[in-house]
């Protein structure tokens, strides 16, 4: 296989997770026919707790081929090429979402305020809001809330002992992206 | 002070998760009656932060949103902020700015 056919290769079936990081972990030359061989895997693969995870096998496969490469070439990763497991991608949002929000309290206040103080300042927090990047903060700032809020619940029942087998886990992380995205539709067509 | 063991940890999983529980309640609270109420004016806003439980409410919620988001920011900040210095800095700039917020929200309901 040609360089161009394995950097296509590494792209469409995407490399386990942990796998790519042990490989980028340890960055010592593997041959590329071999290397092509483990790549051209299907992505994901069925497995049960008794059988050894892909990112096992991954290691284990490439310690059997560091043995038998005959030709020491340095292999070029593209870290960008990697494919994050859904889980990861909501545990990383969580926490945007989570220092976003603090960096909105001021605005919670602020509308808190305007809104209770006088039928002045709620007027003038009317037209304030009626202002079409004032509204698109505000979008943001309910967009950033639902998402803690949906991944926050997730979490909690996990916490509880429920869901944490590895393909309940997948499926509830995309449940999450989907139930956000309608909240934030709902919330645009609110406030639009 | 390394050997020493307390019970933080704990007490932080703890509290962030109490903390959680008592803002959900408030905020999806807030977004049903932003929702669902009819008409939203002055004298409707007006009338219910007026009543005493929901001054009590939303005292709860802000003080349950400082600590929940102390807790969330020292984890950040404990992760990605590597320095000393400026990591305590940071964090010295976060309590100050958290504890403004609640005399914020004292000023809200009880100011001139």
């Amino acid at each position: 296989m040609t360089r161009s056919g394995l950097h296509k290769n590494i792209s469409q079936n995407r490399i386990n997770y942990l796998g790519s990081l042990w490989l980028s972990a340890n960055p010592r030359s593997v041959s590329y026919k071999n290397l092509c061989l483990i790549l051209a895997k299907p992505k994901t693969q069925r497995y049960n707790r008794r059988e050894l995870s892909p990112a096992c096998v991954f290691s284990q496969q490439i310690n059997r081929m560091l043995e038998v490469s005959e030709k020491q070439r340095p292999v070029y990763l593209n870290l960008a090429q990697f494919h994050f497991p859904p889980m990861a991608i909501v545990s990383i949002c969580h926490r945007i979402s989570g220092v976003l929000l603090f960096l909105f309290l001021p605005l919670m206040l602020y509308i808190l305020h305007q809104a209770v103080h006088s039928a002045d300042s709620f007027a003038a927090l009317t037209l304030c809001l009626q202002n079409g990047f004032m509204k698109f903060l505000v979008w943001v700032m309910l967009s950033a809330i639902w998402f803690h809020v949906v991944a926050g619940i997730r979490h909690l029942i996990m916490d509880l002992g429920i869901g944490e087998s590895l393909n309940v886990a997948r499926a509830s992380s995309y449940a999450v992206f989907v139930i956000v995205a309608v909240l934030m539709i709902i919330m645009g067509v609110w406030l639009w | 002070m390394v050997g020493q063991i307390d019970r933080r940890g704990l007490y932080d999983w703890i509290a962030q998760r109490a903390t959680a529980l008592i803002i959900l309640a408030y905020t999806l609270f807030i977004m049903a009656y932003l929702f669902f109420c009819p008409a939203l004016n002055y004298v409707a806003v007006n009338k219910i932060f007026s009543h005493l439980i929901m001054k009590m409410a939303t005292v709860a919620a802000v003080l349950s949103i400082l600590w929940h988001a102390w807790i969330g920011l020292w984890t950040v900040l404990t992760d990605y902020v590597k320095p000393k210095l400026i990591r305590l800095i940071l964090e010295a700039a976060i309590i100050v700015l958290l504890l403004s917020y609640l005399v914020w929200v004292v000023e809200i309901f009880w100011g001139a």
